[in-house]
């Protein structure tokens, strides 16, 4: 997929050597240097090592003790927030990763590779615009780094900019031309542009790159799903869906199902999807919103419940969940889903405004005000690309980071 | 000694003379009497912070509310039934945009024009009559393809998008009639481009959701019993597309059960002014329908409830402000801007050194005092569709200022 074959194409990633760690101190100590600074000294480069094995080791604990007992010995250097932001980013706290990279950027604005890992936390949050704005802003400190230009492009694409997308993926087409994701998005991007003739022919290249396979039918069905072309998108997802083992083809057959106004048989896609993939959270989602459709809230509880055990930090899940409970009259357990959901994911305007709805069937109208207003200045700020709902399986994967 | 009885009677009687004062501001056109039928979209005007919600949720909650298609066909009646009674709503209401959101005749489909052609790249479009129907052909040179219109959805006032079926599905047609250019253009948002066949260039296929919403709003009765029919549709909103199915409120008027009869019909004129206009919003998109929608920057100007919601005035006139403040639904649109000043003059009273103000006296514009809307609800363009929107987004605009989120 894209996220492995991304991480095995070279990340841009710059390496701060240890001496940049060890003439800071020196700077630091040079006016006293008594046995007790030595020592000091000496403790903050082993605690540097320390850090950086356990981070090269994945010991994440190991590593995030070492960089904050740097930090408490005074030690803020560019290298130790970094590194630090790479322990918060591989474990999944992408605010906290952000707040380390741009203490780290304050401390060295000129680092392309900090630029790119603060990209990349934001597209790790989904936060695609800020993303691409970091990407970007690598990109003009580094023009070759082909990292931050695909990722730059992939922004785009999410955020439904597909003038921008193109002009970000076409000077990759010479080195991407095999990766199938890459013209998935290009082909897609020529698509919605109405670039026929381009669009046919990066679909093209993906057929003979894709040797008949599953995964170039899910692209194919994905791409014609996203271009409303939904006979060809059907004809590709159900070739893709026939090996019975690929994740996501049922999962799209069921959303053009769904599209087509077909319930029962979407359900039955997603369902399909679950058996293949039980840590399908949207499979879980979709199957979930049918049952309330269907006036059927405590089905979709249950569903919710089931698709939460397997993961437990979709956001989507929480928010349908509260949802669900709202038409139960749960305000209690609706709130306290919908705030799982926010606590994840906080700038999403929908979930303060189901949360402020929970408020309000609770007769809390001062808080269901308040979480209104921010779902309306969130909608305001940052309107969603259609594109994310035909890349998900690329946001359930990692992206690589570069570590120091 | 402190008697909890009697702080509670002050309490009491404090609080009933400020609801007294604080009642009777501003009288909305509408009509706002009080009935106990339909309580739920109900608030005390005690309340601040009026709260919009999004239509599905509006739905959900509500016995009645646009668009809901859950009551029996058998269950409407007519806008002539109604006019037995409400002979002078029910005829001013067919003279309104509202009434004529879609229409299946030729004459104002077309525009009173015998023809309407349009070339867009290869593509040559042209509507006209056939009998007494009307037809949208394509032909790119080589071979032509034709379908016959079922509606023509828009009022007119900006255009008309065509709608039409084939083979079981119904399509948006890829040019519209714009008024302001008197002529074909193409449908906002259709692409330029060049199709696989003929019959993409005509038009785009609705999926069954999209065309259940745009039919719940153009049209009356396209779903009941929650089944989209359009055949089945009245043109346009009727009486009962916003007072719901009347036949039950017919039959105990009939019977002479006069509070029965009042009870088994929806009067909107009841509701508090976030729902009154949740209840526009309908159709014209709540602010909670444009957080689900996820959706900003020009496009929203045709939200005018959501504008209107954003705007100080909604925020601060304490419940006293809704779309039905300033527009009857009974009559149609005003169109002369000084028609609305005395509506912001009746808040918009106070000059600075008149003292003290006053109630909710509110400063007076330095400027001017007539055609409030021209400045302060500026019109804004949406691209393609040659028509300026008014920004009911109610504000002190300056001329550069960008559109404002």
């Amino acid at each position: 997929m894209m996220a492995r074959s991304r991480t095995k194409r070279v990340c841009a990633t710059v390496v701060f050597s240890l001496l940049f760690l060890r003439t800071s101190f020196l700077r630091a100590q040079s006016t006293s240097p008594t046995s007790a600074h030595q020592s000091f000294q000496a403790d903050g480069a082993r605690l540097a090592d320390d850090g950086r094995n356990a981070l090269a080791s994945g010991k994440y604990v190991v590593a995030e003790k070492d960089y904050n007992e740097l930090l408490k010995l005074g030690v803020h250097s560019p290298l130790v927030y970094s590194n630090l932001g790479v322990v918060y980013m591989r474990t999944g706290r992408f605010d906290q990763a952000i707040r380390s990279f741009l203490e780290a950027q304050a401390l060295a604005p000129n680092v392309p590779g900090i630029r790119l890992n603060l990209g990349l936390a934001y597209f790790r949050k989904h936060e695609f615009r800020k993303a691409a704005w970091h990407f970007g802003d690598t990109l003009a400190a580094d023009p070759k780094n082909l990292q931050a230009r695909y990722l730059k492009g992939e922004c785009h694409f999410m955020l439904d900019e597909f003038s921008d997308a193109i002009a970000a993926f076409e000077p990759l087409e010479s080195v991407e031309q095999n990766d199938l994701e890459y013209l998935f998005m290009l082909g897609t991007s020529y698509g919605m542009l109405k670039r026929t003739d381009d669009s046919l022919r990066v679909f093209q290249r993906m057929v003979q790159t894709g040797d008949d396979t599953p995964h170039l039918h899910l692209l194919l069905g994905k791409a014609y799903l996203a271009l409303g072309q939904n006979e060809s998108a059907a004809e590709e997802l159900k070739r893709a869906a026939a090996s019975e083992t690929i994740p996501f083809a049922h999962y799209y057959l069921g959303i053009l199902n769904r599209q087509l106004g077909h319930p029962e048989s979407a359900s039955t896609e997603f369902e399909k999807e679950i058996r293949i993939d039980p840590r399908n959270a949207l499979a879980f989602k979709e199957l979930a919103e049918i049952r309330l459709d269907q006036a059927d809230p405590k089905s979709s509880i249950a569903i919710l419940e089931e698709g939460i055990a397997h993961s437990h930090d979709v956001p989507e899940l929480y928010a349908t969940l509260g949802r669900a409970y709202i038409q139960v009259f749960n305000e209690a357990k609706a709130i306290s889903a919908l705030k799982k959901a926010i606590a994840i994911s906080p700038s999403v305007g929908s979930y303060h405004y189901q949360l402020g709805r929970a408020y309000l069937k609770a007769g809390r109208r001062a808080d269901a005000h308040a979480e209104m207003e921010r779902a309306r200045i969130l909608t305001a700020q940052a309107p969603q690309g259609k594109m994310r709902a035909f890349s998900s399986e690329q946001e359930t994967e990692s992206v690589t980071d570069g570590s120091h | 000694m402190w008697n909890i009885r009697e702080e509670h009677r002050r309490w009491m009687v404090a609080g009933g003379l400020v609801c007294f004062l604080g009642l009777g501001w501003l009288k909305p056109i509408a009509a706002q009497k009080k009935s106990s039928d339909l309580p739920r979209n109900h608030r005390s005007h005690a309340d601040s912070n009026p709260i919009s919600l999004s239509t599905p949720d509006r739905l959900e909650d509500a016995v009645w509310w646009p668009t809901k298609g859950t009551a029996p066909r058998n269950e409407y009646v007519g806008t002539e039934e109604c006019a037995k009674c409400h002979h002078a709503k029910a005829t001013s209401q067919t003279l309104t945009e509202m009434a004529h959101a879609s229409t299946r005749s030729i004459d104002p489909a077309l525009d009173g024009q015998p023809r309407l052609d349009f070339r867009e790249g290869s593509y040559d479009y042209d509507i006209f009559r056939r009998g007494d129907s009307a037809v949208e052909s394509v032909a790119d040179g080589r071979a032509s393809i034709s379908r016959r219109l079922l509606f023509a959805f828009g009022e007119g006032l900006v255009g008309h998008t065509y709608i039409y079926e084939s083979e079981g599905n119904l399509y948006e047609s890829h040019v519209s009639y714009y008024s302001a250019i008197k002529g074909l253009d193409l449908t906002t948002g259709h692409p330029h481009s060049q199709f696989a066949d003929l019959a993409a260039a005509l038009g785009r296929r609705l999926e069954l959701r999209e065309a259940q919403k745009c039919f719940g709003c153009h049209t009356t009765a396209s779903t009941t019993a929650n089944h989209f029919d359009p055949t089945q549709a009245l043109a346009g909103v009727t009486c009962e597309a916003c007072h719901g199915p009347g036949s039950r409120h017919v039959l105990a008027m009939m019977a002479g059960q006069v509070a029965r009869g009042k009870k088994s019909i929806f009067n909107p004129g009841d509701l508090d002014s976030a729902s009154s206009v949740d209840f526009c919003g309908a159709c014209h998109r709540t602010s909670g329908d444009v957080v689900q929608m996820n959706v900003g920057g020009v496009a929203t100007v045709r939200f005018q409830p959501f504008r209107l919601e954003q705007s100080r005035c909604w925020k601060s006139a304490n419940e006293q402000l809704s779309c039905v403040t300033c527009h009857d639904p009974h009559e149609p649109l005003v169109q002369n801007s000084a028609h609305y000043d005395h509506i912001c003059l009746r808040c918009h009273s106070f000059n600075v050194g008149d003292g003290q103000r006053i109630g909710r006296g509110q400063l007076m514009c330095k400027v001017s005092k007539v055609e409030c809307v021209i400045c302060h609800m500026p019109r804004v363009e949406i691209p393609g569709m040659h028509h300026m929107f008014v920004d009911h987004w109610i504000r002190i605009a300056s001329s550069n200022e960008p559109y404002p989120n």
